[in-house]
């Protein structure tokens, strides 16, 4: 088997794609499951209800949970931001409205 | 249970009949073993994931509908599905060679003789370890399974024509490959 594997200089032989698939035929040959295996997994089948694997669960709520937390958190970010940055107006607006006032006081 | 015909023995499945789905499970856990080992490497996830298999079957068989999909079809689709997420979580890890596959479901042949089989197997399994997984996947299919061009284009969602041009250009691939001279035996 694959002997004209040995011999790479041998182009003909190479070229004949039946050698190959024989070869390939040796190779892989089918493997079969342990009877135990067989068995118990018969009788798990056949006998017990069966379990929702977590794969098959849905994972909507999953998307819906996340996408609420995102928005959420989204909303909270832009209110942080807003937040600073009235802070920041409101540190310079009493500022203003000291100059603004101050002739008024003076005028009475 | 008496033999019935798939189309009957699906049938009484979707309604429920345990015993039904246990012997349509009979029909198949061989190949579909023997797809999943070559796939993973070792019987341990082949085992689990054959388990996985069947109970998804099981669980999805009143959505299977017969559009003209075979239920083996049908089958190796889902257990292409879990082997491809398998991969995927194992992706850290480094995959199985088919070599190791084939080292593997010998373990009652004497060592002597598999190491004379060694230096002629090691150069083919170097070249088809290379093979996109498609590839991998199809020529598992073919000689492990022994499944015609046909049903592999109806678990590859391919036509016929296609997955015989694929098998072409594959065997041609395989081919080149060996003629290289630095397919090195390690």
């Amino acid at each position: 088997m694959l002997n004209w594997l040995n011999m790479p200089w041998q182009k003909d032989a190479f070229e004949n794609l039946e050698n190959l698939e024989s070869d390939l035929a040796a190779v892989f040959k089918p493997v079969e499951p342990s009877p135990e295996f067989v068995k118990d997994l018969h009788h798990r089948l056949v006998n017990f209800p069966v379990p929702v694997s977590p794969e098959s669960s849905s994972k909507i709520p999953q998307y819906i949970a996340l996408t609420i937390a995102s928005l959420l958190s989204g909303m909270a970010l832009i209110g942080f931001i807003v937040w600073v940055i009235q802070e920041i107006l409101g540190r310079l607006q009493p500022h203003e409205e000291h100059t603004v006032s101050a002739p008024h006081t003076a005028t009475t | 249970m008496p033999e019935y015909s798939e189309d009957m023995v699906l049938s009484l499945s979707a309604q429920g009949d345990r015993e039904a789905f246990g012997s349509l499970y009979e029909r198949y856990v061989s190949r579909i073993y023997s797809y999943i080992y070559y796939r993973t490497g070792n019987q341990h996830d082949a085992e689990d994931l054959t388990a996985r298999v069947f109970y998804r079957a099981l669980h999805h068989i009143n959505n299977y509908q017969q559009r003209g999909l075979p239920f083996s079809a049908w089958l190796y689709r889902i257990a292409h599905n879990l082997v491809a997420n398998w991969h995927r979580d194992n992706s850290r890890r480094p995959e199985v060679s088919l070599d190791e596959c084939i080292w593997l479901h010998h373990p009652g042949e004497h060592p002597e003789g598999m190491l004379l089989q060694t230096e002629e197997n090691e150069r083919l399994m170097i070249v088809l370890r290379k093979l996109p997984p498609d590839r991998q996947q199809l020529l598992i299919l073919k000689f492990v399974e022994h499944l015609s061009n046909a049903e592999i284009g109806q678990i590859m969602g391919r036509t016929e024509g296609a997955v015989k041009s694929l098998y072409h250009r594959t065997l041609l691939t395989l081919r080149d490959d060996l003629e290289q001279p630095d397919v090195n035996i390690q």
